[in-house]
């Protein structure tokens, strides 16, 4: 079998991959980080690993959770680069960059209580609240994204919905302090 | 050495499983663990009993419920990736290709796609990406939007990677399952390789399908319908028990061999040589039985079954009356039912798209009540009914929730909250919507004659109701458009539904559609409403200007699509897909939602009916009968659709010959089609 062959194959692959979920797996890269363009720049980076990788992948029926694990990969490494680089803090608005219509639209999608809780979690248990509950993985296909065992992608999410209780309502309790002040003043 | 030793040496103890701190842990966890998969019966029972008595824990738990249910929410808020992503993706692949070394080893083993055709390819695929990019990035192909709607272009450079004279289609690889009947009251469970078809011209030279390598499954019921998961090997089969009653049974089918590499033997070239392929037999003789199951003898000759290829993969019920008399055999499966005692009612069950759960319509045996839809979660011993109003059947899923329908009121106006089946000392359930407020009205009431003790009185046409049920939590939601049986498609754009009115039929138990249309329209989505638990879903995302229902247009889109791509065409005009008078359909979307496929019932046996394939294209909203694809052909019940590959089993045949599993697959465009020989009983897995 020719290494050209091989190529070919994967690209064939990873484009008709790209078809299929692309959209799901720049969903969860946005809601996993927050930042479309920087989303947009991981989906690319997860099919191109996907392509570099394409060999690593058993069985065409699991493409999908495989998918999901790059890009988990992918989404961990970038947390992990901003913990350690520190950008500097942007002041004040550039010259001629009011934010686009489809910015304000991306904003207000990410806005809400659910969202901001979400941003409090640890970004593995907010990674396994996504995968299981928006994006349909199964009990195998999350311990696969995560690359965990099945027991502990249980025992994760447990975890990720007691804390996504208790940031829903530190959420919810900062709202209505929020909200007290100002009707008070009426 | 002493346990602070151990303790010392490994640094933390593990915990075992059952140890808690406190019970309130304990039922903390397990009301967590219980929102995705159902718990062991004994600690269900406990954490009951320790919610009834502990507020704190709760409250919790009801937190945990509350707070899945508004994440599952964000699920309407699917942004759409930049236009220009495909471009950046497939530029940086082709620079990583360019970047990779020349020799990588020892190639990878062959995936589902045929060697030949992906040689024939290798010339075409590096330009197919560049092309493609290049025609997506300049607006030709649009955006890939939709999820698996404009899915794999290298796809359709695969079937133009075919010379157009050539005699075969290749479809990629895939499978085609079907059950056909054995001797001794056993089934035979055939896996098959299709990877290519005749075009629709050469049908006449076209080898047959044949499968050397069908497994024995012994069955206590006699299958109507058998659904296989789309995750594994597990099935359900819904079939008619040794009482007489229908019973649904999960089972776990055998695995096939390995499949030689030309399976099915067929010549793609057209040759009707087939050595491997012997001659089907004269007439097979039914035998007589004595049990439920038919028994009906296969021709020694016919190559589905053959002595050596039976392997042992009895599937024996574990409903109490058979499971105490079977010892089980090594290497046996088990099978469970999950449901006796029942009619099944419609012909509409399916898995959900994740294989966890299966839905389906039912009521009792002795005709005490209408239907109810049931759901059975992949692990539990027993189906449980998520509706109570012994009027409702399921229709669809919608991602994870299951979309069913029932009837409430007349045509006319007339207004009943009453389920028009009869169901003694229940109280509908559900909320009639608000264009069908009850209006003053010297009519009588509907009503349905209460039991088969009684003459079956006609009634009226009546009106259905459309509506979404969490399997959880059986909450309830009704969905803007009025209709029966709606189906929608995986990606929630479209929906195939029957809109008009329903007839009760004379039993009084189940309902056909009456006066109306099989119509193609936009996936509108549920009403809004004021449950707190819903309506934070049903906030119409920002991009899109919509007026709440009651005075929802019927051209608006609520929230709960997954995409919202400006440039699938939401608002596309309806389309009648088969006019009425129908006596009943099954109507089933590919996983892609671009192929849809209709079954449409003989009006005089509903045991015959006419099968369609349809392309629904998700840029234009219109639908399309490819050349080739199957129109209005004679088709058992029970069809599968998927994966580029529509399977069904035509009526027997004159002479006593067998049913044939016909098979049309496609690509994008071509249609073909190749048939087995013939096969006794056949049912295909669907």
């Amino acid at each position: 079998m020719s290494d050209v062959w091989d190529r070919d194959e994967a690209a064939i692959f990873v484009e008709m991959l790209f078809g299929r979920h692309h959209t799901e797996i720049y969903a969860y890269l946005l809601r996993m980080l927050r930042e479309p363009e920087l989303a947009a720049d991981l989906t690319q980076d997860a099919f191109i690993k996907a392509y570099r990788n394409y060999e690593t992948l058993e069985k065409p029926e699991n493409a999908r959770a495989w998918l999901y694990q790059i890009a988990h990969r992918v989404a961990l490494d970038e947390i992990r680069r901003r913990k350690i680089i520190r950008f500097m803090p942007w002041s004040g608005e550039s010259p001629g960059a009011a934010p686009s219509a489809e910015r304000l639209v991306m904003d207000a999608h990410l806005s809400g209580d659910m969202q901001r809780a979400l941003a409090r979690i640890p970004e593995r248990q907010r990674a396994a609240l996504l995968l299981a509950e928006l994006h349909d993985l199964t009990g195998l296909e999350l311990a696969s994204a995560l690359g965990v065992s099945h027991v502990a992608a249980r025992a994760l999410l447990t975890r990720a919905r007691e804390s996504l209780r208790q940031a829903l309502a530190a959420e919810r309790a900062a709202e209505a302090s929020v909200a007290r002040p100002s009707e008070e003043t009426r | 050495m002493s346990p602070r030793g151990r303790i010392g040496r490994f640094g933390r103890v593990r915990r075992r499983p059952d140890s808690w701190s406190s019970p309130h842990e304990r039922a903390r966890t397990r009301a967590a663990e219980r929102l995705v998969a159902p718990l062991a019966a004994s600690e269900a029972a406990w954490l009951d009993g320790h919610l009834a008595d502990c507020e704190s824990c709760r409250s919790i738990a009801e937190a945990y419920g509350t707070d899945r249910l508004l994440l599952r929410q964000l699920r309407d808020q699917t942004p759409e990736p930049p236009r220009d992503l495909w471009a950046r993706t497939a530029a940086g692949i082709e620079r990583e290709g360019a970047a990779l070394p020349l020799a990588r080893g020892p190639g990878r083993k062959r995936r589902g796609t045929s060697l030949p055709a992906l040689s024939a390819l290798s010339g075409l695929a590096v330009v197919g990406v560049v092309v493609v990019a290049t025609a997506i990035s300049s607006g030709l192909l649009g955006p890939v939007g939709r999820d698996n709607v404009t899915a794999s272009p290298s796809i359709a450079l695969a079937s133009l990677g075919i010379p157009p004279q050539s005699p075969a289609i290749a479809v990629g690889a895939g499978k085609v399952h079907w059950l056909g009947a054995a001797d001794d009251g056993a089934f035979a469970y055939n896996v098959a390789d299709v990877d290519v078809v005749c075009p629709i011209d050469r049908q006449p030279d076209c080898p047959q399908l044949v499968d050397g390598h069908a497994k024995r499954v012994t069955l206590t019921a006699t299958p109507k319908f058998v659904f296989q998961s789309p995750i594994d090997d597990q099935a359900v089969v819904m079939g008619t028990d040794a009482t007489g009653a229908d019973a649904v049974i999960v089972v776990t089918l055998p695995t096939p061999d390995p499949t030689p590499e030309a399976s099915t033997g067929t010549d793609p070239a057209g040759s009707t040589e087939r050595s491997d392929v012997p001659t089907p037999s004269p007439a097979p003789t039914p035998t007589p039985t004595s049990g439920a199951t038919p028994v009906v003898e296969l021709p020694s000759d016919l190559p589905i079954i053959t002595p050596s290829d039976l392997a042992s993969a009895d599937l024996a019920s574990s409903s109490p009356s058979a499971s105490e008399d079977q010892s089980p055999q090594p290497g046996e499966a088990t099978a469970t039912a999950i449901i006796t005692d029942v009619t099944v009612v419609g012909r509409s069950a399916s898995y959900s798209p994740d294989g966890m759960w299966f839905a389906f319509s039912a009521r009792p045996a002795d005709g005490s009540a209408g239907p109810d839809i049931y759901v059975w979660h992949v692990g539990d011993l027993q189906a449980r009914a998520i509706t109570t109003d012994h009027a409702s059947v399921f229709a669809s899923w919608v991602g994870g929730n299951v979309l069913g329908s029932r009837v409430v009121v007349e045509s006319s106006g007339l207004a009943d909250a009453s389920p028009p089946f009869e169901s003694p000392g229940s109280e509908p359930t559900f909320e009639v919507p608000p264009e069908f407020e009850p209006q003053p009205t010297p009519e009588a009431p509907v009503s349905v004659p209460p039991g088969p003790s009684e003459a079956p009185t006609p009634v009226p046409e009546l009106v259905p109701q459309a509506f979404l049920v969490d399997p959880w939590t059986s909450m309830e939601i009704a969905l803007i458009d009025p209709e029966w049986q709606p189906v929608v498609d995986p990606t929630l754009l479209a929906v195939v539904a029957w809109q008009g009115t329903v007839l009760v039929g004379g039993d009084g138990l189940t309902a056909a559609p009456a006066t109306g249309n099989l119509v193609v329209h936009p996936f509108h989505g549920p009403l809004l409403t004021e449950d707190p638990l819903f309506s934070p879903s049903l906030e119409p995302s920002p991009e899109l200007s919509l007026t709440p229902s009651p005075e929802v247009s019927v051209s608006a889109s609520v929230g709960v699509t997954t995409s919202a791509s400006p440039e699938i065409m939401r608002d596309f005009p309806s389309q009648i897909v088969a006019a009425g008078p129908i006596a009943d359909f099954d109507a089933r979307w590919d996983e892609t939602g671009s192929w849809l496929a209709i079954w449409l019932a003989d009006p005089i046996d509903p045991g015959l009916g006419r099968l369609s394939l349809l392309r629904f294209d998700a840029l234009t909203g219109l639908i399309d009968r490819p050349i080739g694809a199957p129109q209005d052909v004679t088709a058992l019940p029970g069809f599968s659709i998927g994966f580029g590959r529509l399977a069904w089993a035509s009526p027997p045949g004159q002479g006593g010959e067998g049913s044939r599993i016909q098979i049309a697959a496609w690509t994008d465009d071509q249609v073909g089609a190749i048939e087995s020989i013939p096969v006794e009983g056949a049912i295909v897995v669907q």
